[in-house]
């Protein structure tokens, strides 16, 4: 793993989480279309500069934001209320149907705020590794390491509750139960799955649970960590620098007029 | 602290990497269908609470559906979401937890889940009407939102309980949750 | 006299039991009164029938019970001067490191080195110390070199020894293990048992060992304590002397007994007096070899088999994500066979019973079955749909849309068989594991299938659980229903089946009579698995050629025709 300044990957995570939050809420609050499409495009930078994204995830970073902000613009067009833009151009009708460029307007803002607030979270979420977040969590967030742990356990138990589910998926096919098609008989057929499911993993986390007792678990207030997860001067420049991006808008106000 | 046993804290694990598992194509679906037909977003809004409903109702214990819900997040940390999905489902664990809080963990009667839920769905549509510009909406769309949203909420909490109360039947949470009071 | 590092006084635990409102009483005590002392480098085996209180007596002994699991428990336990109840659970793993059952819920880190420093640092000794236990630990066990691996790529055996690692770097002064062997294929049994060997050896520590594979443990253990069906202490001594002294009582008290000695009291009951009483294939061999004369071994029955098929498979070629898991194998099985399917793990027994019983579609090549075949999961739970005991069985009927008087009496006769008349009304889920595991076999046996597969149904059972399964098995089989279990459990096979094929990496390496495959060494090892204990004995005979062929007890020679 990178230890280099100019990768994501080597700042801590807590602050990769919480960092980016008044931003976050900067662009939910917005309304213009301006405010998002910075933000976006600053997260973007980052994370194409700072990622060290590979493969899938640099092409869906790349070509991702675009496709979704197109979408996004259309759908929240056709859904806004056309008494609310009928004095701008009509650019389409269909039937009783008109897409207007007010519509338009008011959807590509839409599509920018919520592609900004993705691209900000995926700051932490494209360069994180899950248990170096709950590690740091621990560390700096003041968090009972027993949760923590808790966390770790959670994870353990997700390929182990893949498997498990397949199989009664196919236990409960050879004993007849028959689903048919549909959201409503999908849904009945998991409400069936979901007690041998739920009742085997519970019994397991109680097993996990009397045997991380018997090897000293909770012995504490803390315990030994071998491994650390640092928290430097780097960290804060990146706070200050996503807490600074927030009055973009302030300045874009001045300019815009 | 004191109250944290690690049977407890691994039960909430348990259902905890269970919910995160189903929220995963939640966090996905949700994502493509807020992109395309936000409306329908109303309409899976109500799964986040599958989880804490279970959590809270199988181990009947103050703060079981944040935890359980903190625990999903971790999980949820690879999806779109990002790690803001621990925040995202922290923030439904904890409303869920509210009206439980304020009853001081002495009703586990089903309209009080059914009541909180709805309370929550109140305040999320406040702060999803400008996030998704809902009130530039078409009233139609505008009452479809608030319908979904709350026909959702109702339907996913039912379901909660349902497994929930299955669940007992078949002794699960016995050992963790306190003992009813000699009847 | 070396220093008493265990000392239980008057122990008697009563679980919690609970009634149909949820509300808790507790019930009768299992185990009840026990009085018991382990010394320093004394390695002491807890026996004793299903349901007397072995496991519940090993969950006293760092305190689980009573601060942990839901119980009451009268009578004191000391670990190293420390009352169980005067401290705290964590704080014992100082004196007492346990080693449980199931090496899957053991496990909490995402590497082998974390793992095994886990319980070190929740001590909070400092990391160089961590790391100097971990180390020799692990090397001790030899996963060493293996230490950045994730212990999910280990096989069972492998886990089994990384939690033994994880006892041991706690450095206590006692050790206890509990039924370590059960989950695992016979190749991670003697792995472990190696291991345990070797710790055993040091003679440093009291090691309490519960186990029902008495075969493997008996070679190493000094002393036997051993407890009746009432929980109560029956006998305490030294191992041999106990086991071979009071050997009528152990099988009065429903102890299991090493396969050796119960193949010496069935040849006693023949005439044939071994002493001394052997207890391991090794002795069971010297001791037949003095007699002078043995007398031939039974025929076995020829196997009522019928013309027709029951089973057919050509090319059936199996892929699983991208990955093949079988190659192409043909078999046919005919009507009223009781076939054995075995194989290391991963070689593809599951795959096979699956594509057999028609679970798993996606493949190529045919299977072709007469009728519908009833399948039974490994895990009893996974196929349970319903609240009751009934309506589960009645389950698959109601699919089939019979009419309610047939299915009435189906149920019915499927309850008496299956010993769950009176539990009826109960919710599957709270049935004990051999309840579960025979209402699990009554789901599949309810629409009266021609051809029945079985997914390791012995896994995680004791001996007793096991036989009286294999018993309800022998019975169908008797009925004329082909049977398929996939086991590696060589008693099972040895038993019961009548023909045993073995799978290596998704193909069929050996198709036969048990007895002939057993006397092939290569497939053996190709498939990790090890000869029945008769059978060991049986082919190191010099003075008995014409018993080479022995591989279960039902071979040997008896004066009346029992079982």
């Amino acid at each position: 793993m990178s230890d280099s300044i100019g990768s994501l990957r080597s700042y801590n995570p807590v602050v990769k989480v919480l960092a980016p939050v008044p931003a976050m809420i900067v662009t939910a609050l917005s309304r213009d279309p301006w405010t998002p499409a910075v933000f976006a495009v600053i997260a973007l930078v980052m994370l194409l500069v700072g990622g060290g994204l590979r493969g899938r995830a640099l092409l869906w970073t790349i070509a991702g934001p675009p496709l979704l902000v197109a979408l996004l613009t259309v759908s929240f067009g056709v859904w806004t209320d056309p008494g609310l833009v009928d004095h701008t151009t009509a650019l389409l009708t269909l039937g009783p149907f008109t897409l207007w460029s007010g519509a338009l307007e008011t959807g590509l803002a839409t599509g920018l705020r919520v592609v900004a607030v993705m691209l900000l979270a995926l700051i932490a979420g494209l360069t994180t590794d899950g248990t170096d977040l709950v590690r740091s969590m621990i560390a700096h967030l003041r968090m009972p390491y027993r949760i923590g742990y808790a966390g770790f356990a959670a994870m353990r138990f997700v390929p182990r509750f893949r498997r498990d589910l397949e199989i009664i998926r196919l236990a409960h096919r050879v004993r007849g139960v028959d689903g048919g098609r549909g959201p409503v008989a999908t849904l009945r057929r998991y409400n069936g799955y979901a007690v041998p499911l739920l009742a085997g993993a519970m019994r397991h986390g109680d097993r996990v649970s009397l045997a991380m007792e018997a090897r000293g678990f909770g012995a504490f207030r803390t315990r030994t960590e071998r491994r650390h997860v640092p928290l430097r001067l780097r960290d804060a420049v990146l706070a200050l620098w996503l807490l600074a991006v927030c009055l973009v808008p302030h300045l874009l106000s001045g300019v815009l007029g | 602290m004191k109250n944290l046993t690690t049977r407890y804290l691994m039960a909430c694990a348990a259902i905890g990497a269970a919910t995160g598992v189903l929220l995963i194509p939640a966090f996905f679906v949700s994502f493509a269908i807020s992109a395309t037909v936000p409306l329908a977003y109303a309409a899976m809004a109500g799964v986040w609470f599958l989880g804490p409903v279970v959590a809270l109702a199988v181990l009947r214990r103050p703060g079981a559906a944040v935890l359980t819900m903190f625990l999903a997040g971790i999980i949820n940390v690879a999806t779109p979401a990002g790690p803001s999905a621990i925040l995202t489902n922290l923030m439904v664990g904890a409303a869920l937890e509210l009206g439980f809080l304020i009853t001081l963990y002495r009703v586990w009667r089903p309209w009080l889940f059914f009541l909180t839920g709805a309370l929550f769905q109140v305040y999320y549509a406040i702060s999803a009407y400008a996030y998704f510009n809902i009130d530039d909406m078409t009233t139609a769309a505008q009452a479809g939102f608030f319908v979904l949203l709350f026909g959702s909420t109702t339907v996913f909490i039912q379901i909660g309980l349902v497994i929930a109360r299955r669940l007992m039947a078949a002794g699960v949470g016995r050992g963790v949750a306190p003992v009813p009071a000699t009847r | 006299m070396s220093e008493v590092l265990l000392r239980l006084t008057g122990v008697s635990v009563r679980h919690e039991v609970y009634d149909e409102a949820g509300a808790v009483s507790h019930g009768v005590p299992r185990p009840r009164d026990v009085t018991a002392e382990v010394r320093a480098g004394e390695v002491v085996l807890l026996l004793g029938p299903s349901g007397c209180g072995k496991s519940t007596l090993t969950l006293t002994l760092n305190g689980l019970i009573p601060q942990v699991v839901g119980s009451r428990m009268d009578g004191t336990v000391t670990v190293a001067g420390t009352g169980t109840t005067a401290t705290t659970v964590p704080a014992l793993a100082r004196d007492v490191a346990m080693v449980f059952q199931d090496p899957d819920a053991q496990i909490v880190t995402a590497t082998v080195l974390d793992e095994v420093c886990f319980g070190p640092e929740n001590l909070l000794l400092p990391a160089g110390e961590v790391l100097a236990r971990a180390e020799e630990a692990l090397r001790r066990v030899g996963l060493w070199e293996r230490r950045g691996d994730d212990p999910e790529h280990l096989s069972g055996g492998g886990r089994q020894r990384l939690a033994i690692a994880c006892a041991l770097a706690l450095r206590t002064p006692v050790l206890v293990l509990d039924e370590p062997t059960a989950n695992l294929d016979p190749a991670g049994v003697e792995e472990v048992y190696r291991t345990l060997r070797e710790i055993a050896a040091d003679r440093d520590r009291a090691v309490l060992l519960v186990e029902h594979n008495l075969d493997a443990a008996i070679g190493f253990v000094d002393r036997v304590l051993v407890l009746d069906a009432d929980g109560r202490v029956a006998f305490d001594g030294p191992a041999r002397a106990t086991l071979t002294g009071h050997v009528d009582e152990m099988v009065a008290l429903g102890v299991w007994l090493p396969v050796a000695t119960l193949a010496a009291l069935r040849l006693r009951a023949a005439g044939i007096t071994l002493e001394p009483l052997p207890l391991t294939p090794g002795e069971l061999a010297t001791a037949l070899d003095t007699v002078p004369v043995l007398p031939a071994p039974r025929d076995r029955p020829a196997v009522d088999v019928a013309a027709g098929t029951a089973i057919l498979v050509r090319d059936l070629t199996v892929h699983r994500g991208g990955r093949p898991v079988l190659h192409s194998v043909s078999l046919s099985v005919a009507a009223g066979e009781f076939v054995a399917v075995a194989g290391a793990n991963g070689a593809g027994k599951t795959t096979l019973a699956q594509a057999i019983a028609g679970v798993t579609g996606a493949r190529r090549g045919t299977v072709r079955v007469t009728g519908q075949a009833g399948f039974v999961f490994q895990n009893p739970e996974h196929q349970f749909l319903t609240n009751r005991v009934e309506d589960e069985l009645a389950y698959g009927l109601k699919v089939l849309r019979r009419p309610p008087a047939e299915i009435d009496a189906r149920v019915g006769d499927l309850l008496d068989r299956l010993g769950l008349r009176e539990l009826r009304e109960v919710h599957p889920f709270l049935l004990s594991g051999g309840q579960k595991r025979r209402l699990s076999v009554g789901t599949a046996l309810v629409t009266r299938p021609k051809v029945l597969v079985l997914d390791e149904p012995t896994f995680g059972q004791d001996r007793e659980r096991a036989t009286e399964l294999l018993d309800l098995l022998d019975c169908l089989h008797s009925d004329g229903t082909t049977v398929v279990v996939v086991s590696h459990d060589m008693h099972l096979i040895a038993e019961y089946a009548t023909r045993l094929i073995v799978l290596a990496d998704g193909r069929v390496i050996a198709d036969g009579r048990p007895a002939d495959v057993y006397a092939d060494d290569a497939v053996l090892a190709a498939a990790g698995l090890r000869p029945p204990p008769i059978a060991q004995a049986a082919r190191a005979l010099t003075h008995h050629p014409g018993w080479h062929g022995v591989t279960r007890l039902a071979d040997l020679p008896v004066l009346e025709p029992t079982r």
